[in-house]
């Protein structure tokens, strides 16, 4: 196989490889911050015990205010996060290119998977 | 004509006007795909993944309406007038539920697609590991998930026109079924996408409507929620329990609604006792479905195919764009909408909760617009059976059929092959929906705690890990799948910590598949180069993926 398609090949796809994982990561802390931020805050004020609960709920907007601040905030904060991921974290894919000719068969040995 | 009898009957034809209207335009869209299909070369390429052309609008519309089912528009507002604010937790989790669903593996999928020529997910997967075990479970485990979700839907289309036409369940449920199979058996998925853009529109702007009636008719959402913190709790009254202060205003909500409490409060007081006094919502049930709700929505079998059909990274970035705020208003609707229904009195039983949504629609809004909005959780429903049928043809005749058995089958028998199987799908669909299963949501969930369970870490390895091997993903997928539905029968661990089935069965496959690819056989030099390629000679680190 000519030494030049199959490397430019292997470039190509590690970069995309490395790209998705780039942006796989972003998702993931986003998503464990919300986590960590939407159940504490709602385990802390929207989980009271009975007799801690007031006779008159605080509302915001009607809402309580443990679902506003727990719930509708970080969603609003969340839309323009994930325009951010869309627009800046989300790059445009390689191009696809062909496997070269002549080796589409598997290679027998094991690789370093590491 | 000015007799009730005659108002009523005027009522009910406006109504159903506008709904005739949304599916004569159903029908035409089905059409006009089925021009394409019948032009194009490639029968399997454009049945199943419609060429691969699509764009942002259609990828985004499709997904939505894809993953926000019957479940979204007629279950969740159900739960929503069974428990209040007490839902908030529950529904948290569809916060980030367009990033990580499209933001993870939607490029991934697409690439390898492209690449391989694969159709469905399991072509990548069992491609990766040249498996043919790999090619019999995986689409097992689609058509054994898919087929549950599909029957929720079914009740819920059936029920939806069985109170928009007022005939018997049976009917609606004749009608619906003959109605979405007829034109996604006919269109195939250029249809199913294109309806669903329809769909998404009808959806988004039913349920956003909804909420200037609901508000204006409960005179404002703090009278709405200043009623709903003395509602009575109608379990603990029929069981004889102590009434909790605002109970629907905070967690964990009021007592779960058992499946049998239409026997229940018919039974004599006597015979029923306190036995049962579960709540709605623990705490960490409610991150059990903050998880689920995120999670699922990243490898649901109905999606997925979404991913495999979009033109380029700029469609996946302008669908990001439209998703994010339209899944707020989405949700946020019902939450508005369905705590008002306390105030504004539906007066419906508790096991006619999956009422809620058409019949606070016909109680706040014009006749006009109540056809209008009544179609949302229709079009809501029909976008995500369409799509489960084509699941279950493509995983039946590509992934097990072809793939396995023909794999030089003529395009004339795929394409009957496809017809036929996907017509018979919808077929023993309304056969099983026929036992009219009383609750719509927990069926729903059953299929995404499922799919989340089983399906989850095995394709992220497949898609991301270089040491993956076909061991290690069918360990997790049948480990996933086995511990949710056991967990789902006995739930063993509910005595000292409340969590759903599906973190079990998500915590075992993960920790199945890790420990079978780090110890099991490594993969070919050929397979790796081929997937994640190599870096440049002078960046050697950078190859650690």
């Amino acid at each position: 196989m000519p030494e030049q398609p199959r490397q430019k090949y292997l470039e190509t796809q590690h970069r995309h490889v490395t790209q998705c994982l780039r942006e796989a990561w972003f998702v993931g802390i986003v998503w464990f911050a919300s986590l960590l931020f939407v159940a504490g805050w709602i385990g802390v004020y929207g989980y009271l015990p009975e007799s801690s609960r007031p006779d008159e709920p605080t509302l915001v907007l009607g809402i309580p205010s443990w679902a506003f601040w727990g719930l509708f905030v970080p969603w609003l904060v969340l839309v323009p996060v994930t325009w951010f991921f869309a627009a800046v974290v989300l790059k445009d894919d390689e191009p696809i290119l062909p496997w070269p000719d002549g080796d589409d068969e598997p290679a027998d040995q094991e690789a370093d998977p590491s | 004509m000015n007799t009730p009898d005659a108002q009523t009957e005027f009522a009910r034809g406006a109504v159903i006007i506008p709904f005739a209207v949304y599916m004569i335009a159903v029908f035409v869209i089905a059409w006009a795909a089925h021009r394409y299909l019948r032009q194009n070369k490639s029968f399997e390429d454009e049945y199943y993944v419609g060429s691969r052309s699509f764009g942002a609008w259609v990828l985004a519309m499709s997904w939505v309406a894809t993953m926000a089912s019957g479940g979204s528009f007629l279950g969740y507002p159900s739960r929503i007038f069974s428990y209040g604010w007490s839902m908030t937790l529950w529904v948290s989790g569809s916060c980030v539920a367009a990033l990580v669903g499209l933001g993870v593996v939607g490029k991934r999928i697409n690439r390898l697609a492209r690449q391989t020529g694969a159709l469905t997910l399991v072509d990548i997967l069992r491609d990766r590991f040249n498996s043919r075990a790999i090619g019999f479970v995986y689409p097992i485990v689609i058509v054994f998930i898919t087929s549950v979700y599909l029957l929720a839907q079914f009740v819920a289309g059936a029920r939806i026109l069985e109170n928009i036409m007022e005939i018997s369940y049976f009917q609606g449920l004749l009608i619906f079924s003959v109605c979405v199979v007829l034109y996604t058996t006919y269109g195939g998925f250029r249809a199913v996408a294109w309806t669903d853009t329809l769909q998404g529109i009808v959806m988004i702007v039913g349920i956003v409507l909804l909420v200037p009636f609901a508000l204006y008719a409960a005179s404002g959402m703090t009278a709405a929620t200043t009623a709903l913190s003395e509602r009575v709790d109608p379990v603990a009254e029929l069981r004889g329990l102590p009434q909790e202060k605002h109970a629907y205003l905070y967690g964990p909500g009021p007592r779960k609604v058992p499946g049998n409490i239409e026997e229940l409060s018919k039974a004599p007081k006597e015979t029923i006792g306190a036995e049962e006094d579960l709540r709605w919502l623990p705490w960490t049930l409610g991150i059990s479905f903050f998880m689920l709700r995120s999670l699922a929505a990243m490898m649901m079998p109905t999606t997925v195919p979404r991913m495999l059909a979009f033109k380029d990274t700029r469609a996946l970035r302008r669908a990001l764009y439209v998703l994010a705020p339209y899944i707020l208003l989405m949700y946020a609707s019902s939450l508005i909408t369905m705590n008002c229904a306390e105030k504004i009195g539906l007066g419906l039983a508790p096991h006619d909760a999956d009422q809620a949504v058409p019949e606070l629609a016909r109680r706040v809004a014009p006749a006009w617009l109540a056809g209008l909005i009544i179609a949302a959780p229709f079009a809501a429903v029909m976008s995500t059976v369409d799509s489960g049928l084509l699941v279950v043809s493509a995983s039946i005749v590509r992934d097990l059929v072809q793939r396995n058995f023909v794999p030089e089958m003529r395009q004339s028998t795929t394409r009957r092959l496809s017809y036929g199987i996907t017509a018979a799908v919808g077929v023993v669909a309304f056969g099983m929906a026929l036992s009219k299963p009383p609750f719509l949501q927990p069926l729903v969930i059953y299929y995404g705690g499922g799919a989340a369970a089983s399906l989850f870490w095995p394709s992220i390895a497949t898609l991301f890990w270089r040491r993956a091997n076909s061991a290690g993903v069918l360990a997790g997928l049948a480990g996933g799948m086995i511990t949710f539905v056991l967990f789902n029968i006995y739930q063993p661990f509910d005595g000292y910590v409340h969590l759903h089935a599906f973190v079990y069965g998500f915590a075992l496959s993960g920790i199945l598949t890790f420990l079978v690819c780090r110890f099991g056989p490594a993969p070919s030099q050929h397979e790796l180069d081929f997937y994640f390629g190599a870096p440049t000679p002078q960046q050697p680190d950078e190859r650690m993926v």
